[in-house]
């Protein structure tokens, strides 16, 4: 360290008086909403750290298990953070191929490709867990195996879960398609039994009309050969809910969410809400924002984050909040986007809630709160998609 | 110089003068004070009264998060070390004996937590003094400030800690000693080892006391 070469007397006060306040007047009450979402996290964590203290007494008490422990240990790569690119850049959260396939080598070695007109989004990204879900298209997904991560590809209802592998989920409007190359996939559809499908093998999972015959919007898919399974024709039915229930659920599993708005309407929304899990909550949730009814959507994502903040699917909640909020309510939304750091795993989400955090508090007057997370942002995304104008932000 | 003031003062080639009073004033500080006094508050919010707690909140984060900050010389960490803070503290006011004393107990709950968070991993300190100074602080102030924080990354959390408690923050010996737990022959020992460290480039002398 440099010797000091100013002269005379600088700081005629305590330090403390030459320093900017800790907390800029109105951040108390951000951090006391912070807080409170906190307080209500706080039983469902404690549930969890218990449920992991009570699985891994039982982990210790059994020498076998311990062993395959070790030896999943010295096999497995222990995860580090979220998935990257290849290149060291963060996966971003929506991946898109237009007129020529789109491929995304990551830092694991798997890889995406994306077929043309395909659109996928990244929902979760965390060293555990990658979850991914296709709005349409077809995208492979060459999964390393014997890596950290467990991945989740939803197509529409369908879901499809493994460890190492290599498959391909094309959706298409009516109709979702798993065909597997490499490995074991197990494929859930709502109301079947879930599929375990092996190397060479297909399954296509129509999604019936109200009538119970194929929507004509789209053309019906040609499935590969070998066709292991076809569920409409060897499984058993699927769970027949009644009524109205059936209709707007069909409808919302086409994507036809304006369809299965009508047949709820407001008051029928907010009764399916009242006994409904965290899944359900979100369905219902994106049925109205996606048919333009951002008020009935932002109560039953609130109701998610307030009933479940502790589920994997609140931050995803808190996120599309934001998003609604952003351009009326940019204080509530900052608090939305703090949500989402404060809860989610990690990864994009994180990535995109950080940066808009920071914008929306600026917005709404809070340049403090946004410069600090803006310096949040950079430190954890030096090269992210909204380094630049946290950059801005900060030297503006 | 007024009492309970610190300066920094120095002539060419000679080290810097830090003369430290007792109790400076915490400007920065928003400490909320209207209405029932900390002793009613908390003895509502044994009562699960949410408008006592949300008081009590608002009324102390100011001073935790100053401490916190202080200290750990990082705003997200710090402001993840109140909130932890507040959550421990509310669910253990039956155990509070002395209600009127909260803030000092919160302060001690901070400073233990702030221990804690150190002893586990490395924070970086990206909001050191130099970073936090005021908006109107004169490029010489903020060359100061930014000379203590590197003299202050050279010496132990567990010296370090007392030593801004006393030094920027201004806390009595005493407050200084129940903040972080010790007895005050133990305080005053990692003050002054701190600030032996410190007087090696910051000359500092207290007066008036």
């Amino acid at each position: 360290m440099s010797d000091p070469i100013l002269n005379g007397p600088v700081l005629d006060a305590p330090v403390e008086e030459h320093l900017r306040s800790s907390i800029p007047p109105g951040d108390a009450e951000r951090m006391w909403r912070s807080f409170k979402l906190r307080q209500q996290a706080a039983p469902a964590r404690r549930a969890s750290q218990l449920r992991k203290r009570a699985a891994w007494a039982t982990v210790g008490t059994l020498t076998i298990a311990a062993a395959a422990a070790m030896m999943i240990a010295l096999v497995h790569e222990p995860a580090r953070g979220p998935l990257n690119l290849a290149g060291g850049h963060a996966l971003p959260n929506t991946l898109g191929a237009r007129e020529t396939p789109n491929v995304f080598d990551l830092d694991d070695g798997s890889r995406i490709v994306l077929a043309p007109e395909t659109d996928a989004q990244i929902v979760a990204n965390a060293p555990d867990q990658i979850h991914a879900t296709l709005a349409r298209g077809s995208a492979t997904f060459d999964v390393r195996p014997g890596g950290p991560r467990r991945w989740i590809v939803e197509a529409g209802a369908a879901r499809v879960e493994v460890l190492g592998t290599r498959f391909t989920v094309t959706r298409r409007a009516n109709r979702v398609e798993v065909h597997v190359d490499r490995g074991v996939v197990a494929v859930h559809f709502p109301g079947r039994e879930v599929s375990t499908l092996r190397a060479g093998e297909s399954v296509a999972l129509g999604v019936p009309t109200e009538r119970g015959v194929p929507d004509e919007r789209g053309p019906p898919v040609e499935p590969e050969q070998p066709i292991t399974r076809s569920p409409a024709e060897d499984d058993p039915p699927p769970l027949e809910p009644r009524g109205t229930e059936r209709l707007w659920r069909e409808r919302a599993a086409r994507g036809d969410y304006t369809g299965a708005y009508r047949i709820l309407g407001s008051r029928g929304l907010r009764a399916s809400a009242a006994g409904a899990n965290p899944e359900e909550l979100l369905l219902l949730a994106d049925i109205a924002r996606r048919s333009a009814h951002p008020a009935d959507a932002m109560h039953l994502y609130q109701q998610l984050m307030e009933r479940a903040p502790a589920d994997l699917r609140a931050p995803v909640a808190a996120f599309s909040l934001g998003r609604l909020q952003a351009a009326r309510e940019p204080e509530a939304a900052a608090t939305s986007f703090s949500f989402v750091r404060s809860h989610a795993a990690g990864g994009a989400l994180i990535e995109d809630a950080t940066g808009l955090e920071a914008e929306a508090a600026l917005r709404a007057g809070h340049r403090a709160h946004a410069e600090r997370v803006a310096r949040i942002y950079l430190e954890s995304f030096p090269n992210g998609r909204r380094a630049e104008s946290m950059h801005q932000m900060l030297t503006r | 110089m007024r009492a309970g003031r610190l300066r920094l003062d120095r002539s060419m080639n000679a080290p810097l003068d830090v003369r430290a009073m007792h109790r400076p004033r915490r400007a920065s500080v928003h400490v909320l004070r209207e209405g029932p006094n900390d002793a009613a508050l908390v003895a509502r919010a044994i009562e699960a009264d949410p408008w006592a707690s949300e008081q009590l909140y608002k009324r102390h984060v100011g001073i935790a998060m100053t401490t916190a900050l202080r200290l750990l010389r990082n705003r997200a960490e710090a402001e993840d070390v109140v909130q932890d803070a507040f959550m421990l503290a509310f669910g253990r006011l039956k155990q509070l004996r002395e209600p009127a004393a909260f803030r000092g107990w919160l302060t001690r709950i901070v400073v233990s937590s702030v221990h804690r968070r150190l002893r586990r991993r490395r924070v970086e300190p990206l909001d050191g003094l130099e970073a936090e100074a005021a908006a109107d602080a004169s490029p010489m102030v903020r060359a100061e400030l930014k000379l203590l924080d590197e003299v202050l990354n050279q010496i132990c959390d567990r010296q370090r800690v007392p030593w801004i408690l006393r030094y920027v923050l201004g806390y009595k010996l005493e407050e200084v000693a129940a903040a972080c737990d010790c007895s005050l022959a133990t305080a005053k020992r990692r003050v002054r080892a701190a600030h032996d460290v410190v007087q090696r480039h910051v000359s500092v002398g207290e007066r008036g006391r």
